[in-house]
């Protein structure tokens, strides 16, 4: 097998918001960048579909008693403080310039009256409206845009490229490979700094709203690579998910701040939960009210709660939302006079990749940016901040790359070790004797992953579920797929994706066993208080050969819990 | 429901032409394309490729000819007869697949990018602008599916001289923008835009209400192109 050589300064993995982000800067200083995406760049990725706003504090727009401290205030209580308060800090400083930057690229945002302003979106345990938006397609707005830039300032692009692995010596990286899979042609990425923007891991979950490119592949590429991961337990899971047709189940079906949520007898349940916010409230503690609300019986007819939007006057979620009010008519349902059946759905993974300030991770040369990252949402994100979020570090990272590619000096490699190294990766999908399906196990994964580690959690199902991802591992490390005459092979894509979500899974079991509290998006119905003398730290987690280690990080801030 | 599906199949490494295949499936009424698309690959044990990501009806990669109407297939009602075909009006790579590429290097001449200041000077004045954000928003709303595009009947018979309903769209979101200052008159002139016969084929399959033929009009109006320049 022959191996394609593509020589760069910077490799970006990922082409969602963060991974175009950095890529703009890197070609603004003049450093050689290459995109590798696995789909199709600026159609696949989860940052396309993002209807909400993106929350960021900037004194041209923003309401006067409102301050990028106040936005670092409500990040930190939204994630119970388990925040790294550096990355907040740096985050909510940064966010309202990237918003200023991205209409500067030629993004708008929907403007008041004056036509001067941006009008402001709030969102649950925002303090005041902070958020910039356009209709519902925000993050359509933010790739769009992005693309232009991509495109003006020619940055090549390598699509239908999946990475297999980063290779990297004592500590340092020196590039990775790819597998091209259209042509099934192997490449060697040389590069003197790669930056992840793999995004989430939404496929874990039977119901996701997240595309199906969300499998965490970049969490895995860095845990191999010698990376820790943090916070890797917490899993965020957005109330409003729809409950029907098939196809769209477990789809955003509607925005918080536009709904009252009721249960069988048609009460605003939010009232025994959270008085002061109701619907504002954050998404952890809605997820499990409405939980509580299903068990004890007066969920809907088919297990999930309702959701009304009739109290508006008639034509406002028509001109508010078009997507979503498009959506509502062609499944039959008259959201002027009907409720809506809905059901949380797995939104964002909070936890991810450690990095320090710059945005990097232990192994030299390699940053994070975007979701893959973990430790700045802490316990449960704030609503709204992962677009900012995804921008800011997207930026702060491919400064950072740059500095490295500046002064770093390119590992030489030979030729021989990239053979070894490469083929015996491909190789590896040939031989075994298992025909198993690989989309029959995706939806075993799924289903495990849902029933045990979804929004409530106990010790036994986690215990169940770690045997039962072990046994699926197996299965995945003996099936066989051909290679020969098979151009866009999905069976190929879907294990290479299987394997990155069962090492993320694994990970995911021993950190929520290990985290005997309840905190945040994580609920232990076995342990159901916060512990707040016990367990105010984080859990970092290493591969050390094979093996999967665990560590505790005490934090040490002064923004500690009042309540 | 009982269901008679055929699919468009061409594997270029080992097919020396496309073929259609016919698939008999029992299936749920509220299914959707790509549903049934799942079930026959899972049924028949065979390998069908098709591109989807978002499979909410957000991303627009699933554009797909279904009984020759460009629809996106995880929004599509199924029905008993179904003639799943690739994306009219554009070379496949495989299966379902088109090759999105050509189209986007074409877009690539648009100059589809904010230009700040220059030279000419955008055409628009500065208070009239204002009126303008709703079509600008309109624009904004395109998903570069190119539903429009598969349609298009001058499209399809001078691909050189005539950009497409998409590319048109774009460009309005640029002549639209309040902060814009190309004068993009030359561009869209190049773009053929003379060639449009408004047939208004291009507003019924857009599933995100975009309208381009009326955009189309917009830009001709702005740039007084129907009155000769």
């Amino acid at each position: 097998m022959n191996t394609k050589i593509v020589k760069s300064d910077v490799l970006i993995i990922g082409c969602g918001a963060a991974g175009a982000m950095s890529a703009i800067i890197c070609k603004n200083n003049r450093v050689k960048t290459i995109i590798v995406e696995k789909g199709k760049a600026f159609y696949s990725g989860c940052t396309v579909m993002a209807p909400g706003g993106m929350a960021g504090v900037n004194p041209a727009w923003s309401i006067k008693r409102d301050s990028s401290k106040q936005h670092f205030d409500d990040t930190m209580k939204a994630g119970t403080y388990l925040n790294n308060h550096e990355l907040v800090e740096i985050f909510t400083n940064e966010a309202g310039i990237v918003v200023e930057e991205l209409e500067k690229m030629g993004a708008f945002w929907e403007k008041d009256s004056s036509s001067q302003k941006n009008q402001l979106r709030t969102g649950g345990g925002h303090r005041y409206p902070r958020s910039v938006f356009l209709e519902d397609h925000v993050g359509a707005e933010i790739m769009h845009t992005l693309y232009s830039q991509v495109i003006k300032k020619e940055i090549p692009i390598c699509e239908n490229t999946v990475i297999l692995g980063i290779i990297s010596d004592q500590n340092i990286i020196s590039g990775a490979t790819g597998l091209d899979l259209i042509t099934l042609e192997l490449i060697f990425f040389d590069c003197k700094a790669i930056i992840l923007a793999t995004g989430g891991a939404g496929q874990l979950f039977m119901q996701t709203d997240n595309s199906l490119g969300s499998t965490g592949d970049g969490v895995k590429l860095a845990l191999e690579a010698g990376a820790s991961l943090i916070d890797i337990e917490f899993i965020q899971f957005y109330p409003l998910g729809f409950l029907f047709p098939p196809s769209l189940k477990g789809k955003i079906a509607g925005m918080l701040y536009y709904s009252q949520l009721r249960n069988s007898d048609h009460i605003r349940f939010m009232k025994n939960y959270d008085p002061k916010n109701m619907e504002l409230a954050t998404r952890d503690v809605i997820c499990q009210a409405i939980y509580k609300e299903i068990s004890i019986g007066k969920g809907t007819p088919s297990g999930g709660i309702y959701c009304d939007m009739t109290y508006h006057p008639d034509g406002f979620i028509a001109q508010a939302i078009p997507q979503f009010y498009q959506t509502y008519k062609s499944i039959g349902i008259d959201i002027r006079k009907d409720f809506l059946e809905v059901a949380p759905t797995a939104h964002f993974i909070m936890g991810g990749i450690q990095v320090n300030s710059n945005w990097e991770t232990r192994v030299q040369g390699l940053l994070g940016a975007g979701e893959v990252c973990g430790g700045i949402h802490g316990s449960n994100r704030l609503t709204q901040n992962a677009l900012s979020e995804t921008l800011v570090s997207g930026k702060i990272s491919a400064k950072r790359a740059i500095e490295i590619s500046k002064m770093g000096k390119r590992i030489k490699i030979n030729n021989k070790m990239i053979d070894e190294k490469v083929v015996h990766l491909v190789k590896r999908y040939e031989q075994g004797d298992n025909k198993i399906n690989q989309m029959v196990i995706r939806k075993e994964i799924q289903q495990v992953m849902w029933d045990n580690l979804g929004i409530i959690r106990n010790r036994e199902g986690i215990l169940k579920s770690i045997n039962k991802i072990e046994a699926i591992d197996y299965h995945i490390k003996h099936s066989k797929c051909a290679l020969k005459n098979n151009i866009f092979n999905r069976e190929l894509l879907l294990r290479i994706e299987n394997e990155s979500l069962v090492s993320l899974a694994k990970c995911i079991c021993i950190a929520a066993l290990e985290r005997k509290e309840s905190r945040g998006s994580h609920y232990r119905s076995d342990y159901s208080t916060r512990d707040d003398k016990e367990w105010f730290k984080n859990i970092i987690i290493d591969k050390v050969g094979n093996e999967i280690q665990v560590k505790f990080n005490k934090i040490n801030s002064n923004y500690k819990t009042k309540e | 429901m009982e269901g008679k599906i055929q699919v468009y199949q061409y594997n270029p490494i080992i097919d020396n032409k496309p073929y259609y295949q016919e698939y008999r499936l029992n299936f749920d009424p509220k299914y959707r394309v790509v549903d049934i698309l799942i079930e026959i690959i899972k049924k028949y044990k065979i390998d069908i490729s098709f591109e989807t990501s978002c499979q909410a009806g957000v991303c627009g990669l699933c554009a797909i000819m279904l009984n020759q109407n460009p629809v996106l297939m995880c929004k599509e009602p199924v029905s008993e007869y179904m003639l799943i075909e690739p994306l009219r009006n554009f070379s496949v790579v495989k299966d379902l697949i088109i090759n999105r590429k050509l189209y986007q290097n074409e877009l690539k001449r648009c100059s589809l990018f904010l230009v700040e200041k220059s030279r000419g000077g955008n055409q628009l004045l500065d208070t009239k602008r204002r009126a303008y954000t709703e079509k600008m928003k309109l624009a904004s709303r395109c998903t570069r599916c190119f539903c429009c595009v598969a349609i298009c009947p001058i499209f399809s018979k001078y691909p050189d001289y005539f950009a497409g309903p998409t590319a048109f769209v774009l460009e309005a979101y640029y002549i639209f923008h309040p902060y814009d200052h190309l004068n993009r008159r030359l561009i869209i002139d190049k773009m053929g835009i003379a060639l449009c016969i408004e047939c208004g084929k291009c507003i019924d399959v857009c599933h995100f209400n975009v309208n381009p033929m009326k955009l189309i009009k917009e830009i001709k109006n702005i740039y007084k192109l129907d009155e000769g320049g």
